[in-house]
This record gives structure tokens, C-alpha cells and sequence, in this order.
């Protein structure tokens, strides 16, 4: 049954793509065409989240092949759970963003290339869906270079001016470096096992040397991870990201470089099989850099789109060190941490891809509204765009891990599943586990920060320049959109114990173990079993209700529970104790309304608020080390000694690793490019000589 | 917002705080107390000496009395000079931005009254005029000493050692 | 370093005042504030000397509330402690004091008052 479902939505889904795209092609006019648009990809992020679910509860989809005129035997189409869990999130991501367009698209200022834009982007959508469903590794690197290129020629859409032209450029560039190296892999694993499906690589995965198998590895990792924005290969993700409409960069954001995620997932875990302890361990070493630089620069940056592209990339450190830790634990034969960190890691998947739509879809609010997102030129939008705001907020509290939200719940599980280090053989494996927790543990505080700063001068205080001071609300498409993700946020994350078993399924065959009753132990069912002693601590409290309530990770040594829809029951239970209190230390009630104070002048101006910079500045000041930023201080003296006329301050925090590695790097290829130009004259002559010496050369040869 | 009458005569009702209203504030501030001071058009004698009061000499630290930058966390509003027009509005800001209860202080022969400027077209010529004022500290300017004395008196902690004197005639008067 | 720092602070010993516990005389000739006597004012007779010479009207007469009669009222608040009533006083009834106590919680308690009933002529004149 399941299976019926699942192949009739994706396929449906499939032709849907095809049909919007033709359609988008020919309807004439803008009028119809956003319909057209919105509706279309309404539909197929609702049948990709029917057949996901489908998939997720039953078996893998029979095999489909596609004949190919290409020598690699047919394509196949194939999804299994793991695919299904990703189209859930393409689905979750596109429905959303479909209904946002309406008024994104439709609304003043006119979007340019309305035409080319929606043909594009279902085109898009399809390869999408090919990617997470092929079973064959042809199919799936057709399909990822369709994604790439077609993200370059969206991303460069929306203006002409060079910089975004160069951040397209640079996202081509990284993501065609990457390529590189997932061809590479592919193709050593298919050498081996004699054929490009999935099973052949499987099989040639097992032939291979350990070397080999090295090799693979971080090849595929290089590779994907350039897509997914790991770091040293994040560069292109905060240039490409702001960049691009918003719709586009919150796909961007929440599906595409989460392909990059499916790909290192797909690769390490399902066709290379067990490898080395040291793979793991490498993962999680680069997730946990990245997710601290990530959060570092995402604290310091100005641009809206630009910090939530660095916090994408915290994010993708966060979801690789769960793998990492998921394979260190795999390689150790400890299948049930294994399980359990990596259900961590694909929740968190899920969630980053929720909020962090809400989030892009937010921030193209703001700049509909107020032209600008730049932290410095908004303020105050919270009485103009409460609704944004409100979402947005949501958005920021998910993300920086604050219950009810869903942030909350992945992230304590990543981090008390790293915990359970201390089962790990290696004492150097412990240690780099816990540095990862400590990572970890870093990367949410320092997130906090970087959220309150961005929705406290974003969106609080007054506003900082007229723009600002004129934003009005959004459409309703656009606030129905962003108001359905918030809802999302706040549902996986105070109902994770119906989300932890679905994600059980992805990794139940990835493991050979199931865990699900381990994470959320049945104790309601009156079978706790091993976790009668839990019943006690609340179990039969809540007897009443029908919901298993607590997440469990267990160890030998010591458990750790939480019960996130308990928590908001608390938390409701805290605020009103809280009131209670504040009534009974002030009975007398006596409240005084009083102006803001201004240093005592009469009026409190905009430009008197705690600025984006300054509020950042302790964090540049104490990760300098980091961030290397330049400060450069001119005053310009006018005649008089004591007249300062002008005064030129500018502070510059360069990207990430920009001038150590990729200025020398940049450097070095121009020299090489330099030097090779000589042989390049532009003389026709001097080419016809060039082949008469080659023919001359490859004759002697022959000869020899 | 809070607003303030500008009121010709002390009204002895405000300058006055109850009985019950300083056991509270002997309570709470006894020990530990945060002063916000203003100047509202001093000459800078009196600042000269209110300064000291931080130096090893005079340490009012070790009393537990400290200097704070904002009025939000003050208990007590320091006030010196003779009250200019101008100072007016950013005096009555700042008593407005104070929690309660909260305590002021005229400091030196201007804000008690007038001092040498005394009332003019730019002057109020004193504190009393637009605050309830708890303690005036007389002196131009008040030594530092006095001031101690003055914001002790002010806390509970010292004896007021001035009383109202009505002096009786001398002996060959009209009796 | 930090030990010649400490020594230092050791041979200083403690600098600071023992004000509020035990008083902190004020040095020789310190001015602190006009007494005014009034066994020997002669304000009676018609003497306003100290009344003329202090600049911010801390020594003034005042008609007391019934209209009638008038008194002498010296003031500490507005006063600047300047000596000039003192050296201007023909009768020695203003002298300094050098006490620093001289906060107030009203502004009455910093008032020295002179009563003085005016014989008034018939005529209404003094
Ligand atoms: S009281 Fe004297 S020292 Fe203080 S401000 Fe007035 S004139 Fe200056
Ligand atoms: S000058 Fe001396 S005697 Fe004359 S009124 Fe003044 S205090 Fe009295
Ligand atoms: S000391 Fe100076 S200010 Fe004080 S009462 Fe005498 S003359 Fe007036």
C-alpha cells in the first residue's frame, strides 16, 4: 500500500515539474504565471512530503530504470528511506517557499525574468528529487550538475551588478572543485565493483584496498562537503546566499547544501561500509571548526542573508560532527550510539531546513519591505511588521537551540550522545568526541548571541533610517507561509517523540539496529522493561496521556533524559509561579511608566541605540585571533590643531581563511596561468609548428 | 512619564519624607547606596570636592556609597549649582529615570538656595523649587567631610547637629 | 615589584580619615561657618551692618507673618561662609565657627533667628 502511495506521489511529483515548467514556459502573462507557480509547487512539495512519509514507513520503491543512450547501462531511479527522509525535506522546504512567492514574486518592486526564473526552478525542483531518488551513480551527478548550473543562472537572476555576478560565479567555481572530487570517488568505487548502480559500488567498495577506500572517502567528502559548505570550501555560501531572491536562497540554504549532507551520508555510510576510526574522527574534527567559525562570523556580520548563511554554515559543522561521531561509533562497533548520534544529526537536518526557511523567507520579508538588510539601516520593525517579526523570532529561537523550539531538542541530543564518548576503545578518539561536545556547547552559546543581536537591532529599538521607518507589513501569502514553518519549529520541537521513531527507520538499515524504543522508552504502554525504573520519575504521572514523553539516551554509566512536550508545560507552569512571585515581593502593584533614558536629553534618537558593531565588538575583540579583522582610523585634521573635521573609522572583517589560504592560492594558480600563457602567442604559425613537432615527436617514438 | 509642578514655595509635604518612608529607606539603603550626581550649573567648587570623596582620604567606598554613571540604578540624585533653566528638563529626566524610593540631595549654597547666584531669569535659584528634597548639605563648596556627613544624615547613619535657633534678646531688651 | 609595592603600603600605614567613628578636627584658622550671638547684637538699635555687607542675603530682615514685627534671620543655606558679617559686625556678635556638620534635613534647622518687636509710632513710622 505504502509503496503504491509512495511511487504514484513521487512520480506525480516528478510530472508535476515537468508540466510546471512547460507551463510557465507558455503562459503569457505574469498574471497567470505566479498561479501557475505557486500552485504547481505547492502541489509537489506536498506530494514529495506524502511520498517521503510513505517511503519512511514501508519498504524501498521497486527499482525503475530509464533507458539511456549513454554507455553506462540505464538509469535507475530507486529511493529508499534515506531518500525518502530528504524529500520529506525538499517537500517540507518547497511547500512553504511556493506559498510565499505568491506575494514574493507578485509584489512591487517587479521581479525581472519572472519567465525564465519559474521555468528554471522547476527544472531545478526535478533534479532535486532525481538526486535523492537515484540509485545509480550516473543519475545522480547528472542530476547534481543540473542543480549546480541551475543554481549558478538562478542565483545570478535577480540584479546584474557585478558582485552578484562574481558570488554566482564563486558558487559555480567551488561547487564544479567539488564535483571534481565526487566523479573521482564514484569512479574508483565503479571501477571496482564493474558498474555505476548503487549495488555495484557497494560491492566495489568491499574489493578495494583500505588505501583505496581512503581515498574514497575523502574525495567524496572534499566533494560533497563543497556543496554542503564544510569548511575550508565554505567561501562561496555567504557570498551566494544574499545574493540570490530570497525564495531561492531559503532552497538554497535549507535543501541544497543538505544534498551535500545526503551525499556524505550516502557515500560513508551506505556504499563504503565500516571504514577506519579515523574517518569519523576527521569528520567531526572538520564539523566542529566549521561550526565554530561559522557562528563566529555569522555573530559579526551586518547582512541579514549573511549571517543566516554563516549560520548555515554553523549548522552543516553541527550536522557533520553528529556523522562523524555516528561513524567513530560505527567504526567501533557500537551500533546503538551510532544510531542514536545519527538520528541526532538527520533531526537536526529537519530542523535547520524548517527554521531556516522560516528565517530566509523572514529576512525577504524585510527587504520587500524596507529595501535594505543591512543590521545598521532597520530597527523597530517589530511595530511595523509584527507578524515578520513574531515569525522571525521563532525562527531565532529555534536556531539558537531555546525549548520549545526545535533547535533545542537536536542539539541536546547531538551533544548527550557525544557524551557517551567514554564508551569509544581510543583514548585520543574520547578526547576529540569531547572536544566536539565542547564545540558544540560553544557554537549554541555563542548562537544565542548572534540571534539576540540580530532580532534586538534588527527588529527592536527604534528604526535606524527612514526605509526602515516606512516598512509595512507583508502580504498574507508571505506571512501564511512564514506562520506555517514557525508552527513547524514549535511542533518538532515539542513533539519529537513521534518525530525519533520515523527517524529510527532512516537508520535502523544503515546500523542493522533499531533503537527507537532506547531513545523514546515506552512507558506508557505499561512495557517499560529495561526502563522501569524511569516509570517513577513521571511515568505514571502523565499516565493520562497516550504520548511516550521522554527521549532517553541511555549508557551503561548514566542516562540522560529530557521531555520536550513536558517542558512546555513547565515552562507555562514557571511563567505564571514567576508572576505569582513578582506579585508577592511588589504588593503593592506601584508602577511608574517613564521615558526612555537619554543621557537626559529630551529626545531619544535612533542613532543613541546599541549599534549591530558595538554589540558584536566583545566577541571580534576576543576571537581576534579568528577573525584577523583590520581597523583602519583616519582623522582629518582641519587647520586648527584641535578641529577634527572628518573622521574616518572602517573595520573590516575579512571571510574565513580568505587571506590565509585563498589569496595565496588565487595567487599561485595566476602565476602558474602566467607562466603557461608564453606557449600562448596567438600566431597561427607558431601553433601549425606546435602539431608538426608533436606529429615529429610521437613518430620518433613510434619509431624507437 | 512622571511631571513635576514647578512650585514657587517648598511645599514642606513633599520636602519632607514621612517617618515610615525613612525606617524603609535606612532599611534598604543603610549600607549600600548609589549616587547619581548632576550638575545643574555649578560653578565646579562643589564638584571638586565631591570628587575627593572617592580619593584614599575621604573613601566613601569603605561607607558602602558609590558613584554610578546611570540614574536606573541610583538611589540617590546629587544635585549642585543653582538649578540653571536649562538643567531643569534633563534633572527632571533624570529623577523620572530613578526607581523609588529614591532620595535627593542639594549640595552646596547654590542648590540649598541661591548661593551667590541666587534666583534670576536663568536660575531657579534652588533645588526645593522643583524636587522633594531630602537633605541640604550648605557650604560653597561643602568639604568633603561635610558632604559625608551630609549623605550619612541623609541614610540614617549620623545626627543632624544644626537646629532651628530662636534666639532670645538680650537682657536690657523690652521684656 | 609588587613586594616594594606592599612595603610601601605598609610604612604608609592608613591614610584614611576616621571620620564618621571619631571627628576629624579641621585644621588651625579653618573658616566654617557664622555664629551669631545674641546677647551682643544690637539689631534693636537700629544696626543692619552684617545685613548690608552679605552678598547672598543669608543675614537678612524679615517681616515675620503677622506683618508687624521683623526679624533678624541668619541663614546657613544660602550662606558662603565668607567672614565678611564677621569682620563687618561693630559689636562682636558674629564670630566662625569651624564645625562641618551643617546638613539639615529642613531648611529651617539652618535658620539662627533674632526676634525683634519694632516700636511702631503712631504715625506708622519706625
Ligand atoms: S555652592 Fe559654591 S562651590 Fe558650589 S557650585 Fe555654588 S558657588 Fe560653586
Ligand atoms: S552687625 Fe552685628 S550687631 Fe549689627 S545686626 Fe549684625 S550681628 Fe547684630
Ligand atoms: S559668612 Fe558671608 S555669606 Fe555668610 S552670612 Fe556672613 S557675610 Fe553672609
Amino acid at each position: 500500500m505504502s509503496v503504491a502511495v509512495a511511487a504514484v506521489a513521487l512520480w506525480t511529483a516528478l510530472g508535476l515539474c515537468a508540466a510546471g515548467a512547460l507551463l510557465c514556459l507558455l503562459v503569457p502573462r505574469r498574471r497567470l504565471s505566479i498561479p501557475v507557480f505557486v500552485i504547481t509547487t505547492m502541489a509537489v512539495g506536498v506530494l514529495l512530503i506524502v511520498s517521503g512519509a510513505a517511503l519512511l514507513a514501508g519498504t524501498p520503491l521497486p527499482e525503475f530504470g530509464i533507458a539511456s543512450p549513454l554507455p553506462f547501462g540505464p538509469l535507475i531511479v530507486q529511493p529508499d528511506r534515506l531518500g525518502g527522509f530528504f524529500l520529506v525535506i525538499i517537500g517540507l522546504v518547497t511547500a512553504p517557499i511556493g506559498l510565499y512567492s505568491w506575494d514574493y514574486l507578485g509584489g512591487a518592486p517587479a521581479f525581472r525574468y519572472l519567465r525564465a526564473f519559474t521555468v528554471l526552478w522547476f527544472v531545478l525542483l526535478a533534479a532535486l528529487i532525481l538526486i535523492v531518488t537515484a540509485a545509480d551513480a550516473v543519475l545522480l551527478l547528472m542530476a547534481w550538475e543540473v542543480m549546480a548550473y541551475l543554481s549558478y543562472l538562478l542565483v545570478t537572476f535577480e540584479h546584474d551588478d557585478a558582485e552578484i555576478a562574481h558570488a554566482a560565479f564563486l558558487m559555480l567555481a567551488v561547487s564544479e572543485i567539488g564535483t571534481f572530487g565526487i566523479v573521482a570517488a564514484f569512479l574508483l568505487l565503479a571501477q571496482a565493483g564493474g558498474g555505476f548502480d548503487f549495488a555495484d559500488l557497494r560491492a566495489g567498495a568491499a574489493q578495494l584496498s583500505p588505501g583505496a577506500r581512503d581515498l574514497v572517502f575523502v574525495l567524496a567528502l572534499g566533494g560533497f562537503g563543497a556543496k554542503a559548505g564544510i569548511l575550508p570550501l565554505q567561501l562561496w555560501l555567504p557570498e551566494a546566499h544574499p545574493a540570490a531572491p530570497s525564495n531561492l536562497s531559503a532552497l538554497l540554504s535549507a535543501v541544497i547544501i543538505k544534498l551535500g549532507i545526503y551525499g556524505i551520508i550516502r557515500v560513508t555510510f551506505d556504499l563504503l561500509g565500516v571504514g577506519p576510526g579515523w574517518w569519523g574522527l576527521l569528520l567531526l574534527l572538520v564539523g566542529a571548526i566549521t561550526a565554530v567559525v561559522g557562528i563566529l562570523f555569522a555573530t559579526v556580520e551586518c547582512d541579514l542573508k549573511r549571517i543566516l548563511a554563516y549560520s548555515s554554515i554553523e549548522n552543516i559543522g553541527l550536522i557533520c560532527v553528529g556523522l562523524g561521531a555516528a561513524l567513530a561509533f560505527r567504526s567501533a562497533a557500537l551500533p546503538t550510539y551510532a544510531a542514536i548520534v545519527m538520528i541526532a544529526a538527520l533531526y537536526h537536518v529537519l530542523n535547520h531546513a524548517t527554521y531556516k526557511t522560516l528565517l530566509f523567507l523572514g529576512a525577504g520579508a524585510v527587504h520587500r519591505s524596507t529595501g535594505t538588510r543591512d543590521l545598521g539601516q532597520l530597527g523597530g520593525l517589530v511595530r511595523l511588521m509584527p507578524w515578520t517579526t513574531l515569525c522571525f523570532l521563532v525562527g531565532a529561537l529555534a536556531i539558537a537551540a531555546v525549548p520549545p523550539f526545535n533547535g533545542y531538542v537536536s542539539e541536546w541530543m547531538l551533544l548527550e550522545s557525544l557524551l557517551r564518548t567514554s564508551a569509544l576503545p581510543a583514548v585520543s578518539a574520547r578526547m576529540v568526541v569531547v572536544a566536539g561536545a565542547a564545540a558544540i556547547a560553544l557554537t549554541a552559546g555563542i548562537a544565542v548571541t548572534a540571534f539576540v543581536r540580530a532580532v534586538g537591532t534588527g527588529f527592536l529599538g527604534l528604526p535606524r533610517t527612514r526605509a526602515a521607518a516606512h516598512a509595512t507589513e507583508v502580504g498574507h501569502s508571505m506571512r501564511a507561509a512564514m506562520a506555517f514553518l514557525a508552527v513547524a519549529c514549535f511542533l518538532l520541537g515539542t513533539l519529537p517523540t513521534f518525530i525519533l521513531p520515523v527517524l529510527n527507520q532512516v537508520t535502523t538499515p544503515l546500523f542493522g539496529i533499531s533503537v527507537a524504543n532506547a531513545i523514546v522508552p515506552p512507558l506508557f504502554s505499561g512495557k517499560a522493561g529495561a526502563y522501569q525504573a524511569l516509570v517513577g520519575l513521571g511515568g505514571t504521572l502523565f499516565r493520562g496521556l497516550p504520548v511516550n514523553g521522554l527521549v532517553l539516551i541511555a549508557s551503561p554509566k548514566f542516562n540522560t533524559i529530557t521531555a520536550p512536550s513536558y517542558l512546555v508545560l513547565a515552562e507555562l507552569l514557571l511563567l505564571a509561579l514567576l508572576l505569582l512571585v513578582l506579585r508577592a515581593i511588589r504588593p503593592q502593584g506601584r508602577r511608574r511608566r517613564g521615558p526612555v533614558w537619554a543621557g537626559g536629553i529630551p529626545t531619544f534618537r535612533a542613532n543613541m541605540q546599541y549599534t549591530p558593531q558595538a554589540y558584536a565588538n566583545p566577541i571580534r575583540l576576543i576571537f581576534q585571533g579568528i577573525f584577523r579583522s583590520r581597523v583602519q582610523y583616519e582623522p582629518r585634521e582641519l587647520a586648527a590643531h584641535y578641529q577634527v573635521g572628518r573622521i574616518v573609522y572602517q573595520q573590516t572583517v575579512p571571510p574565513p581563511l580568505e587571506p590565509e589560504l585563498y589569496r595565496p592560492l588565487l595567487g599561485a594558480v595566476s602565476w602558474l596561468v602566467g607562466r603557461a600563457r608564453v606557449i600562448q602567442s596567438g600566431n597561427v604559425n607558431q601553433y601549425i609548428a606546435y602539431i608538426f613537432l608533436l606529429v615529429l615527436a610521437i613518430l620518433i617514438i613510434r619509431a624507437l | 512619564m512622571v511631571t513635576f509642578e514647578l512650585l514657587d514655595e517648598p511645599d514642606s509635604s513633599i520636602t519632607e519624607p514621612s517617618t515610615a518612608l525613612r525606617r524603609q529607606i535606612q532599611h534598604l539603603f543603610g549600607r549600600s547606596l548609589h549616587i547619581r550626581h548632576v550638575d545643574a550649573g555649578s560653578c565646579n567648587g562643589c564638584e571638586s570636592e565631591i570628587k575627593l570623596l572617592t580619593s584614599p582620604y575621604y573613601d566613601i567606598h569603605r561607607l558602602g556609597i558609590f558613584f554610578t554613571t546611570t540614574p536606573r540604578h541610583a538611589d540617590l540624585l546629587l544635585v549642585t549649582g543653582a538649578i540653571t533653566r536649562a538643567m531643569v528638563d534633563p534633572l527632571q529626566r533624570t529623577y523620572a529615570a530613578m526607581p523609588e524610593p529614591r532620595l535627593v540631595v542639594a549640595t552646596g549654597a547654590c542648590a540649598c538656595d541661591g548661593g551667590i547666584f541666587g534666583r534670576s531669569c536663568l536660575t531657579l535659584g534652588r533645588l526645593s523649587a522643583i524636587l522633594p528634597v531630602d537633605t541640604y548639605i550648605p557650604g560653597c563648596p561643602p568639604t568633603p567631610l561635610a558632604l559625608i556627613h551630609g549623605l550619612l544624615l541623609t541614610l540614617g547613619r549620623a545626627e543632624q547637629r544644626l537646629h532651628r535657633q530662636i534666639l532670645a534678646h538680650h537682657a536690657d531688651g523690652k521684656a | 615589584m609588587e613586594l616594594g609595592w606592599l612595603l610601601r603600603g605598609w610604612r604608609t600605614g592608613i591614610v584614611t580619615t576616621p571620620y564618621p567613628t571619631r571627628p576629624d578636627p579641621p585644621p588651625q584658622g579653618f573658616r566654617g561657618r557664622p555664629q551669631l550671638d545674641g546677647e551682643r547684637c544690637r539689631i534693636d538699635d537700629g544696626c543692619t551692618v552684617c545685613v548690608e555687607v552679605c552678598l547672598p542675603r543669608a543675614l537678612r530682615l524679615e517681616t515675620v507673618p503677622n506683618g508687624l514685627d521683623r526679624r533678624l534671620v541668619l541663614d546657613l543655606l544660602p550662606c558662603i561662609m565668607c567672614g565678611l558679617c564677621v569682620q563687618a559686625c561693630p559689636t562682636g556678635a558674629l564670630h566662625m565657627q569651624s564645625d562641618g556638620e551643617l546638613a539639615v534635613r529642613s531648611p529651617q534647622d539652618a535658620q539662627t533667628i533674632v526676634p525683634l518687636e519694632m516700636e511702631v509710632s503712631s504715625d506708622g513710622h519706625i
